[in-house]
This record gives C-alpha cells, sequence and structure tokens, in this order.
C-alpha cells in the first residue's frame, strides 16, 4: 500500500475516528453511556431525522439543498394527528405523504424551471409552511393518544425499535440508488459540474426536480412516524431538524459544493451527532446551551467542508475514474 | 439593424417590460385601492403614520440586509440579534447608564456582524456558505439571548433618553437616515462602488486589486451594526424587551430589500429599493391587518410574495439577457 493510498483512507475515514474521541470521553466521563439501552437509545433519537439526512444527502450530492424540510415535519405531523383524529389512519398516510411529495415538486419546479436560487426557493416554502401550520392549528398542538399507533411507533421488532428499522431501510435504499443505479450516477453527475452534465445529454432538470421530490417524501415518513412516537402534531416539532442533519451530513464527509458523498458517510456523521447530542444530555447540559453548541458546530463544519473544498482538485470532485480525465479538462463553470 | 429591428415590437414589448418590471408595484397599487375602498380609513394620516412607525424597525434591518445581499451573500440571523441586543441594552439601561445602554449593543452588533463577516472572508463563502453559516449563527445567538436574563420578559424601568430614542416618529427618522447616509456611501464613495464590483464579480474583483475579503468583512459590520441600531430601538419603542422578539424579522427584511428589487446575486441593487420594498411589504402588513387577517395566515402571504419577487426578478433578468 502506498503511503499516498493510506492518507486518502485515513482522510476518506477520518469520521470514524472522529467518532472514537467522544465516545471515549464518554465512556469514562458519563456512567451508563456504554451500555445497551443507551446505544439503543442513541439510536432512536437519530432515527427520523437520520431518514431526513439520507435523502438530504442525495439532494446535497445533486447541488441543492433545502431549508423547508423543518417546518414540513411540522406540517407532517399536524396533518396526520387531526386526519388520523377526524378519518382514518390509512387516509391520513397518504395525505401526508402526498403533501411531502406535492411540496417537493414545487419546491423542484421553483428551483429548475424558474430558477431560483434552492437557498431562496426553500426559504420562501418554509415560510409559507410555518404559516400554513399555524393557521391551520392556530399555534395549538394538536393530540391524538392511540394505542396502537403509540405501540407502532414505540415499539420493537426482533430486539430493534421499529423507527430504527425505517432508518437502516432508508440508509439502505439510498446506499443502493447512489451506488449502483443509473439514477444515482446521474445525480454524482449533476452534482459534481452541472454544465457537462447538460452536454452528455443529462435531463438535468428532471434530476434537480427529483432531489426535492425525495426530500418531500422522506421528510413526510419521518413526520408521520414522529406523529405516532409521540401521540401529537405541532408546529414545534422538527425546529432544528434542518441544522441537525445538515451538520450530520456535512460532518460525515459530503461536501455541500456537491458532487462528492455517500449514504455510509451520512450514517456515520449522523451517528456522531446523535453521540454528541446523547452526551451533552447525559453531562446535564442546559437546552438553551446546547443549542449554542449545535450551532457552532454547524458553522465549524461548513466552514471547514468549505475551505476543503477549494483544495481539493476538480478532478477529485466526480465519480468514475475513466471520466475524471475528460471532466478535469474542462472548465469548472463555463 | 437592432434599432431597425425594435420599433415593430417595441409598443407591446414596452409595455410588458413596464409591467413585468414593476409587477410587485402594481400589485400592491391593485391592493392598496381595493382596501382604501373596502376601508375608508386606510387612507389617512392616522393609518399613514402607523404604517411608518410599523415598517421602521424593519427598515433598519433591511437596510443593513442590503449591505450583506449586494455582496452576494445572506444573513440569517439579524432577527435573533436583534433579540440579543435588546436584552443587552435593556439591562444596560435598567442599571442606570443609558447613553451606554444605546451605544454599547450597537458596537457589540457590529463586532458580532464582524465576526460573521471574517468566518465567510476566511472561508471565501458565498451565497451557500453564508446561508448555513449564519443560520448556525440564528441558532446560537438566539440561545444566548434567552441565555443572559434566564429567559426573562423584561420591561424597561429607565426613564431618560434610551425610553425617548425610539418614541414618535424617531424609528422612522432613523430609518431615514440611514437610507440616505448608506445611498451615499454607495453611489458617492470608493468603498460603495468597490463593494459592488466585489458583489457582482468577485474573481474580476480580486485580479484588478480590490482586497475582496476586507469588503465581506465590510458588509458584515455594516449588517451588524444597523441590526443592532434597530435591536436598541425596538424596545425602546415597546418599553420591554423579550429575548424571542426579533424571530422571523429576518425573512421580513429580506423580504423587503427583494421585492424592492436588490438582486440575490449579488452587485445589483441599491438603497432606494430597499425603501420602496420596505414600504411595499409594510402596506401589505396593514392591509392585511385591516382585513382581519390574523399574523400566521400574513405569513404564507409573505412566503408567497417572497417566491413571487424571486421568480420575477429572474423571469426579468432572462428577458433582458434574450433581448440584448
Amino acid at each position: 500500500m502506498k503511503r499516498a493510498d493510506i492518507s486518502r483512507l485515513v482522510k476518506d475515514n477520518i469520521i470514524i475516528i472522529a467518532l472514537a474521541l467522544p465516545v471515549i470521553l464518554l465512556t469514562m466521563t458519563a456512567s451508563g453511556f456504554m451500555t445497551v439501552s443507551n446505544i439503543k437509545n442513541i439510536f432512536i433519537q437519530i432515527s427520523l431525522y437520520g431518514i431526513v439526512a439520507f435523502a438530504m444527502t442525495i439532494s446535497i450530492i445533486g447541488g441543492e439543498f433545502d431549508l423547508s424540510v423543518s417546518s414540513l415535519l411540522g406540517v407532517v405531523t399536524i396533518l396526520f394527528t387531526d386526519i388520523a383524529k377526524r378519518v382514518n389512519v390509512p387516509v391520513a398516510i397518504l395525505v401526508c405523504v402526498s403533501a411531502g411529495i406535492v411540496v417537493g415538486l414545487i419546491n423542484g419546479f421553483m428551483v429548475s424551471k424558474l430558477k431560483i436560487n434552492a437557498f431562496v426557493a426553500t426559504l420562501a416554502m418554509m415560510l409559507m409552511l410555518k404559516g400554513f401550520a399555524l393557521t391551520y392549528t392556530n399555534g395549538r398542538p394538536i393530540n391524538f393518544p392511540n394505542p396502537a399507533l403509540n405501540a407502532f411507533g414505540n415499539g420493537d421488532f426482533l430486539g430493534m425499535p421499529n423507527i430504527t428499522l425505517f432508518f437502516l431501510g432508508a440508509f439502505l435504499i439510498t446506499w443502493y440508488v447512489l451506488r449502483n443505479t443509473k439514477f444515482g450516477r446521474n445525480v454524482y453527475a449533476a452534482g459534481g459540474n452541472l454544465v457537462v452534465a447538460k452536454m452528455v445529454g443529462i435531463n438535468v432538470d428532471f434530476y434537480k426536480t427529483m432531489l426535492f421530490v425525495i426530500l418531500g417524501f422522506a421528510t413526510s415518513v419521518a413526520g408521520v412516524l414522529m406523529a405516532m412516537r409521540l401521540s401529537s402534531g405541532n408546529t414545534l416539532f422538527g425546529g432544528d431538524l434542518t441544522m441537525s442533519v445538515v451538520a450530520g451530513v456535512v460532518i460525515g464527509g459530503t461536501s455541500l459544493s456537491g458532487g462528492r458523498g455517500s449514504a455510509v458517510k451520512t450514517f456515520w456523521g449522523m451517528l456522531f451527532i446523535g453521540v454528541l447530542f446523547n452526551g451533552l444530555q447525559r453531562l446535564a447540559v442546559q437546552a438553551n446551551w446546547q443549542d449554542v453548541i449545535k450551532g457552532s458546530i454547524l458553522i465549524v463544519v461548513v466552514s471547514v467542508d468549505a475551505i476543503l473544498a477549494q483544495k481539493i482538485p476538480l478532478s477529485q470532485i466526480t465519480t468514475g475514474r475513466k471520466r475524471k480525465e475528460q471532466i478535469s479538462a474542462l472548465p469548472r463553470d463555463v | 439593424m437592432e434599432v431597425a429591428a425594435r420599433p415593430k415590437d417595441s409598443i407591446k414589448n414596452r409595455i410588458v417590460d413596464i409591467l413585468s418590471n414593476n409587477a410587485i408595484l402594481f400589485l400592491m397599487l391593485l391592493l392598496v385601492s381595493v382596501v382604501a375602498i373596502l376601508y375608508p380609513r386606510f387612507l389617512t394620516l392616522a393609518n399613514f403614520n402607523n404604517i411608518l412607525n410599523q415598517i421602521s424597525v424593519i427598515g433598519c434591518l433591511a437596510c443593513g440586509m442590503t449591505f450583506v445581499l449586494l455582496i452576494g451573500c445572506i444573513d440569517l440571523s439579524v432577527g435573533s440579534m436583534m433579540s440579543l441586543i435588546g436584552i443587552m441594552a435593556v439591562t444596560v439601561a435598567n442599571g442606570g447608564r443609558e447613553w451606554l445602554a444605546i451605544i454599547l449593543p450597537i458596537l457589540a452588533a457590529g463586532a458580532i456582524g464582524l465576526i460573521k463577516g471574517g468566518i465567510i472572508a476566511g472561508v471565501n463563502g458565498r451565497l451557500g456558505e453564508s446561508f448555513i453559516t449564519t443560520y448556525g449563527a440564528q441558532s446560537v445567538l438566539a440561545a444566548l439571548a434567552l441565555i443572559i436574563q434566564g429567559g426573562l420578559f423584561m420591561m424597561v424601568t429607565a426613564t431618560g433618553i434610551f425610553t425617548r430614542i425610539g418614541k414618535g416618529a424617531n424609528p422612522a427618522y432613523v430609518f431615514f437616515a440611514l437610507i440616505v447616509i448608506c445611498q451615499f456611501i454607495l453611489t458617492k464613495t470608493s468603498f460603495g462602488r468597490k463593494l459592488l464590483f466585489v458583489g457582482s464579480n468577485p474573481k474580476a474583483a480580486r485580479l484588478s486589486g480590490v482586497n475582496i475579503k476586507f469588503y465581506f468583512l465590510m458588509a458584515f459590520m455594516m449588517c451588524g451594526l444597523i441590526s443592532g441600531i434597530a435591536g436598541v430601538l425596538l424596545p425602546s419603542r415597546v418599553m420591554s424587551a423579550n429575548p424571542t422578539a426579533g424571530t422571523n424579522y429576518e425573512l421580513e427584511a429580506i423580504a423587503a430589500c427583494v421585492v424592492g428589487g436588490v438582486s440575490m446575486k449579488g452587485g445589483s441593487g441599491s438603497f432606494v429599493n430597499t425603501l420602496i420594498g420596505v414600504i411595499v411589504i409594510g402596506v401589505l402588513s396593514n392591509s392585511m391587518n385591516l382585513l382581519g387577517l390574523s399574523s400566521y395566515p400574513q405569513m404564507i402571504v409573505k412566503g408567497f410574495v417572497i417566491a413571487l419577487a424571486f421568480a420575477l426578478d429572474v423571469v426579468n433578468k432572462r428577458r433582458q439577457m434574450q433581448r440584448g
């Protein structure tokens, strides 16, 4: 093994090394950290946000970004609780999933057809969704204690919490799609270099729209599960979703500049976030200080990512070994 | 040949041009006339004063935001910064030092802006990086505002100058003064011209010898200073400080700038645009209040107006490009 290979191996797996540090520290300082129940606890904590994180990974690899997921999660919990209460559960699930997909389609339309910057388009969407949620509920939470739903949301299957199974399912699907399908390849291509992707005939608008649809779908699934778990719908749910998810994705090593990253990286990144938040709770850090720490982590991580992105030559940004030379010969923004 | 080709489609094109370039203004005129017919009280001097009072604090924030937008970035943390500054100002003012309560928080806000600008300049960030780092900063500053006084709602017990600066038409005077000063800086000084240059094309600016990092720093510092002013005016006007007072104010400020015509791409726009946008948003909020819409549905309308303003901005740019 060459030295360069070793350094690359270290660089690619830096998150695992980074994860080891808090794990060792917490095992020593916080009692009851390294127990089966606490590890299960960490997975439960990251499962719902993790489902969104995998969709966000696809979207960030594709070079787009969505701020509106945090409001969408709240809207979905409200819609699910209210409709399950008034009509029935299957209708509620159907409505929530379609709502997620429709929001994704609108975001995708704004970004790919109207060419509005993704940050801005989803910012406007965030405001509209929050306004919708507050109007719908008049700012009050909706409660619907249903034993069957609650049992599903909090239940176990073969020793694994149900929501963690959804998390692992999302992980496997994302991993497979990004690695082994045409769709995944084209997402990497569109995120790595939009101009080249257009030149080789990829329908970029379709892929950009799909990124948002996938995010909307994943968020609605997470929202439905969250509403089942907590037996209530609330505008405030998901307030720190965007922050936690983006921090997890970027800590894992998926770059915000697009075209690089993987589901495995996000898995480790979310685990890192989970361990960190769990540690903060175990060490009894006050909630407001936790927000300070979360926000600071996001700032640091994004700054480091931006610096690294400028140092990495273009040839490493896209996947696919043979195409590397051809793509590197082209200027990045024509 | 260009000139010969134009007259043919000029009248139709010109009308479409005027309509689409000023679509927001026309929509506002429509809204104003509808509301004025339904509610005669809308077109009174008292209501005009009312609108002025409502827009001045948001106007100051929008003024600061314009600097950041002109350089091609965004700052999502000005709302929570305003909450933090308000708490700081009231804490100091209630301690008896009222002049200090005005100056110190504004300087602190400038320093926070400088830190944000330092991060963005340090990582060579543009819109994307500034979006996410200031999103993180929003959470940090909002949490700090809650930590400082234990999340308590604070009444102003001071009686001197601090309580007077936000009374009556004073915030409106501050707002108009800021617009005039900033517009002067932007159009008549080399600093302002270079700021626009860096905003429209940072690469070209760097290659022609402009220290672009300095301009990023300065834009964020100006934004910080001016949102500090807004943060001091608000508690003085309402005689209390709330650790969540500034929530969502940043969105209103961004909406005002963009509706007025400041481009998100950087380098295009002026403080006159901001002034127009602030008035449009103010009239919109006021009409919705008169129509009896509560603040929750108003959020939906404002979100829609932001999206519409951006869509129109993009459509207009594209048409200009096509026609040369």
